[in-house]
């Protein structure tokens, strides 16, 4: 049930994550636009938006990697084979994973106030917008991690018990 | 409590190692690493890793990463890499060893148009590797070969991690592009006769001789595609675009293309090449915030100017300090992508390059080519890993393969350290003021 | 003991790391207690927008120089402090530094942005750069030049006809080079320092602005100190301003003449600089009204 629900929830960031790398086109190719050919005039503010867009691609791509468990990791020891031991090394990184999640969210919720006292040079936009990522991002590592840390321990607790 | 230098490398290396060994991301093991130390630290605050891993996003230079791989992804997705691959086919499919030569030729020509590595690896290595084991190749040269020409794609310009280079280190893009030609070509001549090797010993059959009326065809269907390095690189050296901005200018030419010339994509499509490209961008770009945050920290603690002075110190000359650079940037590349490695680990090698009167750009060189050889180097090498996970196969049962095929392109690291004109030369005859 | 960290851009030779250098000497001195020094050079801790951050935060560093532009997101107004055309000459420039007449400007600053100005320096008089003359209004009109990211630089040079762009600073040196810009605007030292030059010799003595450095201390730090070391800060940060000023002063006219002896540059004055003023004015009188700040303006350009 919440397994479903925060796969719905990833589906919707990944339709986002696919309009903002179009979106990105836009003021990085007006700006070239506006120099090189001087139909539209040169609009300082092209690249604050292409950088605030670009903050929010990067974010939204890393939150969804951790519901994908598709972080780069490197392989050096052998793949676990026994049920516990299979736990407690897919398990080690959710845990790991999970209470970065939360520093993340915790100082995160700091940071976005930090933004809120800021307002970008160009456009004069509350750089809330852009900071509030931050806490965002913690959050949602957090469902993403802590639901599949759940999970590994259901597949292990199931596997105990049919072995019995 | 205040921390000296010495227990912040140990907290900071011994905990990403130990991280990275139980299989955590290595974007989530750099930053899990620095916490230790801003909780500890009287002077610092977990709120300073947030930072840095922030502001590393907010670079303009940086957005050059997405377009090259939409521009890289937009040519797979609308076979415009078919098109490489029939070109690459008629030039060097008479020879022994004939889908070897190809795989090796068409990630020059890939190289020539996209500035990433690892959708060369993916996109040739579909369509290659499955010919090259129908046609009697051993399936783990197929993927060892697949995966060591694609690091063609960073050295052959235009490169993501010149433009990143060029960005952190102050180095021009224009003359480091110029400056990669020359040894990316020599690197892919090494791999083809390597193939040539392999071919002579295992009997690998040719293709065949192309007909004139092939090679026309074949001319005439890449032609429009390889366009895109003269659009790229005349873009940067004619004055149209400044180098972040050139990824663009691939990433609408290949759009144009695979839209509108070979009708090869719809919009539908573009959704799907849109989000594919994001999804990628976004797990590399991530683990350079927490690179620069790890970095960061070095810093903090005056690691870089140790470093530094300990190279100095030890007089090694242009020559050995040169090799010590290639080493060090071979054996991180081991572990960690190549863009965190070069905020991390280029910055601090800079002056030590200087003090021993190495060029900027033969310097970036060295480090583009052997920071490329990590790409297919375990246990960390993205490409070595797609290429075989296409061929359905381990790792660690490419190895051998790869470690023979690397040989050779090792030599041609050891020439550009040993010859610097290899980069320096196109760069001078071209763009003489950038290269004073 | 106390232990306070710095941070610089440069390195030891550059004006700004020499006057952070004379601030810590001077607080020493003038401090009975025990306190050191720590200073991170060449930008290794990021740049001056990242020092702001830290300062704001009161975190990694307590003291810096930087532009007054870096701190414009916390208080819009403080770019107002070395906007173009604001001094007539270097002697304005020093009476209105040494004058307070900046004091709502500092209060602002502390009270948005936890930063505490301790003293001025600065001194650079920013020409026009480019790859062919500017001598007059008509070779003026329509340059691609390239300026500071903030919308008062934008809204002056267009004012005086030229084509703004934005282009981030690592890339200008490409960008004139290949021609996706003809010049930019700045001091004598970053051109001779980051061999500007080479792609842009032509040096117009327009003598747009005269730059102003604040020197600060991050208020969170500062409050945490003792009254006598706060007091020896104080005092240190006035006087090693007046030193920096002095200084970089000094070394601006120095080095353009250094390099027009060595035939990098070639020198002219602008024909009409008065022309360019009257263009100006306006932008700028708009400029402070918006930010409320024309009694400032005011007073400034009455010093
Ligand atoms: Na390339
Ligand atoms: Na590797």
């Amino acid at each position: 049930m919440i397994g479903r629900m925060l796969d719905h929830c990833c589906n919707g960031l990944r339709v986002l994550l696919g309009v903002l790398i179009a979106a990105l086109a836009i003021p990085v190719g007006m700006q070239v636009l506006a120099r090189y050919t001087g139909i539209i005039p040169v609009y300082l503010w092209t690249e604050e938006l292409a950088t605030f867009i670009f903050v929010w691609a990067v974010m939204i791509g890393a939150m969804m990697a951790v519901w994908d468990g598709t972080h780069f990791d490197v392989r050096v020891i052998p793949d676990a084979t026994s049920p516990l031991m299979i736990l407690l090394q897919d398990g080690f990184v959710l845990v790991m994973i999970t209470a970065f999640a939360l520093i993340f969210f915790w100082y995160g919720i700091e940071y976005a106030k930090f933004g809120y006292i800021q307002n970008s040079v160009m456009m004069r936009a509350n750089m809330l917008i852009t900071y509030i990522s931050v806490p965002i991002a913690g959050a949602m590592w957090t469902l993403f991690a802590g639901y599949r840390l759940y999970e590994a321990v259901m597949v292990y607790k199931n596997r105990t018990v049919a072995a019995q | 409590m205040i921390i000296t230098t010495s227990l912040a490398c140990a907290i900071l290396f011994g905990g990403f190692i130990f991280l990275v060994a139980m299989r955590v991301p290595v974007a989530f093991a750099l930053a899990i690493a620095t916490v230790p130390i801003v909780v500890l630290e009287l002077r610092l605050t977990p709120f300073i890793v947030l930072d840095r891993m922030f502001q590393s996003y907010n670079s303009f230079i940086l957005l050059a990463v997405p377009f090259f791989l939409l521009a890289a992804n937009l040519m797979n997705s609308g076979k415009v890499t078919d098109k490489l691959i029939d070109l690459a086919r008629v030039l060097t499919g008479w020879m022994p060893g004939g889908l070897g030569h190809v795989n090796v030729a068409v990630s020059m020509l890939f190289a020539g148009i996209s500035g990433s590595s690892t959708a060369d690896a993916a996109g040739c290595g579909k369509i290659l590797i499955p010919a090259m084991i129908n046609e009697g190749y051993d399936r783990r040269f197929a993927i060892a070969i697949t995966a060591c020409s694609s690091v063609m794609g960073v050295i052959i310009p235009p490169s993501i991690l010149m433009i990143v280079w060029g960005g952190v280190m102050q180095t021009s893009v224009g003359a480091l592009f110029l400056a990669g030609a020359i040894p990316g070509i020599m690197i892919g001549l090494a791999l083809m006769a390597t193939v040539y090797g392999y071919a002579k010993v295992y009997d690998y059959p040719i293709i065949g001789r192309p007909t004139l009326a092939e090679i026309i065809t074949a001319f005439k269907g890449a032609f429009l595609a390889m366009l895109t390095p003269i659009l790229v690189i005349g873009g940067i050296v004619g004055g149209i675009v400044t180098p972040t901005e050139s990824a663009i200018i691939a990433a609408a030419y290949s759009l144009i293309l695979g839209m509108f010339v070979y009708r090869t994509v719809t919009f539908k499509d573009l959704g799907h090449i849109f989000y594919d490209t994001g999804r990628f961008a976004s797990i590399s770009l991530f683990a350079i915030g927490s690179a620069s945050a790890f970095g960061w920290l070095l810093a903090f603690y005056h690691v870089p100017q140790l470093v530094v002075d300990a190279m100095t110190s030890l007089e090694f000359g242009s020559f050995g300090t040169a090799l010590v650079i290639a080493g060090l940037f071979l054996f991180f590349g081991l572990f960690i992508d190549a863009i965190p490695t070069i905020i991390i680990l280029g910055t601090v090698l800079l002056p030590v390059a200087t003090a021993a009167e190495i060029h900027p750009i033969v310097f970036a060189i060295i480090g583009i080519v052997s920071l490329a050889f990590g790409l297919v180097t375990p246990p960390y090498g993205l490409c070595l890993l797609i290429s075989a996970s296409i061929g359905g196969m381990n790792v660690v049962q490419v190895m051998r393969e790869v470690v023979i095929i690397l040989l050779p392109m090792l030599l041609i690291l050891l020439l550009i350290i040993l010859f610097p004109e290899i980069s320096l030369w196109l760069p001078k005859v071209l763009m003489p003021d950038a290269v004073k | 003991e106390t232990k306070l960290r710095g941070a610089s851009l440069f390195d030891e030779d550059h004006a700004y790391t020499r006057t952070l250098r004379e601030f810590e000497r001077l607080v020493g001195e003038k401090y009975d207690g025990d306190v050191s020094f720590d200073m991170s050079l060449n930008g290794e801790l990021g740049d001056e927008s990242d020092f702001v951050t830290f300062l704001q935060q009161g975190v990694a560093i307590d003291y810096a120089i930087m532009a007054p532009s870096n701190m414009a997101t916390f208080a819009p107004s403080i770019p107002l402090m070395d906007m173009p055309f604001l001094f007539r000459d270097l002697e304005h420039w020093d009476t209105a530094l040494a004058s307070g007449v900046m004091a709502p400007l500092e209060a602002e600053l502390l009270a948005k942005a936890n930063i505490r100005v301790i003293g001025y320096a600065g001194g650079g008089v920013r020409n026009l750069a480019s790859a062919e003359p500017i001598g007059n209004m008509d070779e003026l009109t329509g340059h691609k030049m390239r300026v500071m990211g903030a919308p008062i630089q934008a809204q002056v040079f267009s004012a005086i006809k030229a084509a703004p762009s934005a282009i981030a600073y690592n890339e200008v040196y490409n960008a004139i080079q290949t021609g996706v810009i003809a010049g930019f605007e700045n001091e004598a030292a970053s051109i001779q320092n980051l061999k500007f030059y080479e792609v842009a010799p032509n040096i117009t003595l327009t003598r747009h602005a005269i730059t102003v450095r604040p020197l600060v201390m991050s208020e969170s730090s500062f409050s945490a100190l003792p009254a006598d070391l706060q007091a020896a800060v104080l005092a240190a940060g006035a006087e090693a301003g007046a030193f920096g000023r002095k200084l970089e002063s000094t070394q601006d006219g120095e080095k353009l003449q250094e390099m027009a002896d060595a035939g990098q540059i070639k020198v002219q004055e602008f024909a009409g600089r008065d022309e360019l003023l009257k263009l100006v004015i306006p932008v700028q009188d708009a400029y402070a009204a918006e930010l409320g700040a024309t009694e400032l303006l005011e007073a400034i350009r009455s010093k």
